[in-house]
């Protein structure tokens, strides 16, 4: 479970979200002649699966007069959405400034409201800037994704803490009373792993998972919740299994709606694998109670 | 007031003027440029951003 911990790579790469193709070319040759690696769609809602996906995305540009779904409608989803990414910065740009739209956006934390047509160098400047901020916050933000978790382990370690002090305070004591403690001792371990168990069987209505199947959605949960994402054969090597068998065992958890698979967006012979939310809820829940449990039992 | 209609296509113009100075501005990074283009691009990419004012001016009265 350490990965889970692990901390995803600097998010470094540029949204461009314009219902127009050729205004999205302009923008994309003018950031990569400073460098900076962009993406670029026409699709407001494929741009927000797009960044669902892709966790090393930094900053947005997005248009506010889209068709269907407009700017301001994503930026606000962006924000429901993502509240483990504080380090997103939403530049907006418009061909039609108002100052309605421009509180609005102001208000969903967009960084600047820029105005059609932006010069190269306006353009070069303000999403360096917003590049350099979202970087900052990304680093002063440990394994931000993880934070409810964090304070679950937190809380775990506390209690380990205090049960360490009350052993090192304990007075050398007669060998029968030794033994008890031991035994005590093995009786919480058992406990917790019974608990463990049922909490394991409870959780998908009675269905025994196999080992690999725990594997794999322990290690899609760790990467997950660490901001990267994990293809078909990443998970297949975390199985600890023949890859046959790894497979098959993807096929029925995502049979059983707990994962699903999706092509890469930028490279459409690479499969990633990716929690659903129902498998995400089940696994949140298991972890809960694994936390409660084992904070029942060091006490 | 502008009707919907002059709004949507002062929100095109802008997004058109984008391109034409975006691209222009492009091709004056690009090298190498002859002392003659370059006085040609320059000239245009004024001529698009005096534009670019102008539409600007409308969408303010509006």
């Amino acid at each position: 479970m350490d990965s889970g911990l692990a901390k995803a790579s600097r998010p470094d790469r540029i949204l461009l979200v314009d219902d127009d193709a050729a205004v999205l070319s302009v923008y994309s040759g003018i950031l990569a002649a400073s460098g900076h690696v962009c993406v670029a769609e026409t699709d407001p809602v494929v741009a927000y699966e797009c960044l669902r996906l892709d966790s090393s995305i930094a900053v947005v540009i997005l248009d506010l007069q889209m068709p269907g779904f407009g700017g301001l409608e994503l930026l606000r989803r962006i924000r429901a959405e993502f509240e483990d990414r504080p380090w997103l910065n939403v530049v907006v740009v418009t061909g039609q400034a108002s100052l309605d739209s421009a509180i609005d956006a102001l208000r969903l934390d967009a960084v600047e409201y820029l105005c059609k047509p932006v010069p190269a160098a306006q353009l070069a400047q303000v999403i360096g800037n917003a590049l350099l901020r979202a970087q900052q916050t990304w680093s002063a933000e440990p394994v931000a994704a993880n934070a409810g978790y964090l304070e679950r382990l937190r809380e775990v370690a506390d209690i380990a803490g205090q049960l360490v002090t009350q052993i090192r305070g304990m007075q050398p004591s007669p060998v029968d009373d030794q033994a008890q403690r031991v035994k005590a001792t093995q009786h919480s371990a058992l406990r917790f792993i019974s608990q463990l168990q049922e909490a394991r069987r409870g959780l998908f209505r009675g269905i025994a998972l196999p080992e690999s199947s725990w594997e794999i959605l322990i290690e899609l949960m760790s990467t997950e919740m660490a901001g990267r994402n994990i293809s078909v054969s990443g998970l297949c090597l975390a199985a600890n299994c023949p890859v046959t068998t790894a497979l098959r065992r993807i096929d029925e958890l995502a049979e059983l709606g707990l994962i699903a698979k999706q092509v890469d967006p930028t490279d459409a012979r690479r499969l990633y694998v990716r929690m659903t939310d129902a498998g995400r809820q089940k696994m949140e829940l298991f972890l809960a109670q694994v936390a409660t449990n084992l904070s029942a039992n060091v006490l | 007031m502008g009707s919907d209609l002059q709004r949507r296509g002062l929100h095109d113009l802008n997004s058109a003027l984008q391109v034409i100075t975006g691209n222009l501005e492009l091709l004056q990074m690009s090298q190498p440029l002859t002392p003659a283009q370059g006085q040609l691009l320059a000239a245009a990419l004024a001529a698009a951003q005096q534009a670019a004012q102008l539409v600007k001016a409308l969408q303010q009265r509006d």
